[in-house]
């Protein structure tokens, strides 16, 4: 089982995330934005990170692009539920593009994101999962 | 101004027209003039300007029969010429007015379609992130209810619930996006066809659908997806309006427009256009609610029978083409949409 980063600024929705995974084994960090997901992501060296993309302070595509700096290897996961006039898909491009395995649109079911970790860890071909 | 009021400028006018012949008053003549000014500045609708005009003229007619013949009619033809041109300014400027404020109406209802899409997209964001919670954490719970019992079974309905929530925001989204619109060339018969037949597996075979004077060679530019989005969406609006029994009718051809023969409608340009019509044999829209019809959200379905956002999208997708679209309904004869968007030639 895998050491998982959870980057989300919805609350509810991070712990959700949290217990889902935690159920099935994984070890679980989580970091409110961008900024605290860097220190968790530093101390904690995570195999994973599964970041939400539109966040305050820092944004996940920001926060993306600092991680893969400091370790070109680390696997990621993006989500967004889109706002205003771009798409999920837009968000999901963008981050797609820096180097994100694999993408998510909220809301999603567990199956699909459990695949979508499994696809990750094991190197599965980059895909956009909408 | 009421009917009451209607007639007096009329008799007030033949009053005049009468003082005149009679007396051969030339201040009578100014008189019938200036009243065809009043007229204009009263802003009354063409109609009853044009009705005022007849009044007075079978009245006149009646009143002086001796008008009829030669050697009076000669003395009579200035004045009523007169008449004439104030009645008519009057109506070319009542007409131009009406015409304006059309515009201005229109105008509006797009100011209010953008705002709400973008409102509503903002809001869509959240809500899914909402769902996400809900669909996440009755998953989780759903492994706890051992299969078959009640608790199983309910849990199982707020998974689909929430799986409908989901689609009805990627609609919301789509009526906010603008700029992801990727505009290319498209033949509307083509769309047509493979919406139909995508339609036809899906409805019950009590709703026929109908396609007359397809020009099949017909190119606009649009989204292609948006295309079938439309006409389905469209689609299923005529097929609750029939209660899934009757007939839909499509039928696609052209239309040019020429200020000197045709003129467009207000928001459109001269030029060529593609006319695309969608006619129910339904219960019909009434007309205390045919304005709103293309508003988000709103629906004269039951609740859980229709979002209300179809013909809203369908509005923005005809907006977004540079067309128009404009409904024709009679309550218990059915109800006719017509779209207009300009031809594309390669």
């Amino acid at each position: 089982m895998a050491k998982i980063l959870i980057i989300e600024d919805d609350d509810p929705f991070r712990e959700m995330l949290a217990e889902m995974l935690d159920q099935v084994g994984h070890q679980v960090e989580m970091a409110a934005n961008g900024i605290l997901g860097m220190e968790r992501f530093r101390s904690g060296e995570p195999d994973l990170v599964i970041t939400d993309i539109l966040m305050p302070e820092k944004d996940g595509i920001e926060t993306i692009i600092e991680m893969k700096r400091e370790r070109d290897s680390i696997k990621i996961i993006a989500m967004s539920g889109g706002r205003r006039a771009i798409t999920p898909q837009f968000n999901l491009d963008s981050a797609a593009l820096i180097g994100v395995q694999q993408t998510l649109t909220k809301p999603f079911t567990r199956q699909q994101l459990l695949q979508a970790i499994e696809d990750t860890l094991e190197g599965v071909a980059p895909a956009s999962r909408r | 101004m009421n009917a009451g009021d209607a007639a007096s400028p009329s008799l007030q006018y033949v009053q005049l027209l009468r003082e005149y012949w009679q007396h051969n008053g030339e201040e009578a003549l100014i008189c019938a003039a200036d009243l065809g000014k009043k007229l204009v500045h009263a802003g009354l609708p063409p109609e009853d300007i044009g009705e005022f005009q007849q009044q007075a003229l079978v009245t006149l007619g009646r009143d002086l029969p001796a008008i009829a013949l030669e050697e009076v009619a000669e003395r009579i033809t200035p004045p009523l010429i007169e008449v004439l041109v104030a009645y008519g300014l009057a109506f070319r400027e009542q007409t131009e007015l009406r015409y304006a404020l059309d515009i201005e109406k229109r105008m509006e209802q797009n100011h209010k379609m953008e705002a709400l899409g973008t409102l509503s997209a903002g809001i869509a964001h959240d809500f899914n992130t909402i769902l996400g919670v809900i669909l996440g954490y009755t998953e989780m719970t759903l492994d706890l209810a051992p299969v078959g019992t009640p608790t199983h079974r309910n849990l199982q309905h707020v998974i689909a619930a929430t799986l409908r929530a989901r689609d009805l925001v990627a609609r919301i989204l789509a009526f906010g996006r603008r700029s992801e619109i990727c505009k290319t060339p498209v033949r509307i018969a083509d769309s047509l066809d493979e919406s139909l037949a995508m339609l036809g597996m899906t409805l019950p075979p009590s709703v026929v659908l109908r396609t007359e004077l397809v020009q099949s060679d017909l190119v606009v530019l649009a989204d292609p997806g948006e295309m079938q989005q439309l006409i389905v969406d469209l689609t299923i609006n005529a097929v609750h309006a029939i209660a899934e029994r009757g007939v839909i009718t499509f039928a696609l051809d052209t239309v040019t427009f020429d200020p000197a023969t045709q003129p467009a409608p207000p928001e459109l340009p001269p030029g060529e256009y593609v006319r695309f019509r969608v006619r129910d044999s339904g219960c019909g829209i009434s007309s205390s609610v045919i304005d709103r019809i293309f508003e988000p959200f709103f629906t004269t379905k039951a609740v859980g029978h229709g979002s209300g956002l179809g013909l809203s999208v369908v509005y923005g997708i005809v907006q977004r083409m540079g067309g128009a679209i404009s409904v024709k309904s009679e309550l218990g004869h059915g109800t006719e949409f017509e779209m207009l968007y300009p031809r594309f030639i390669a």
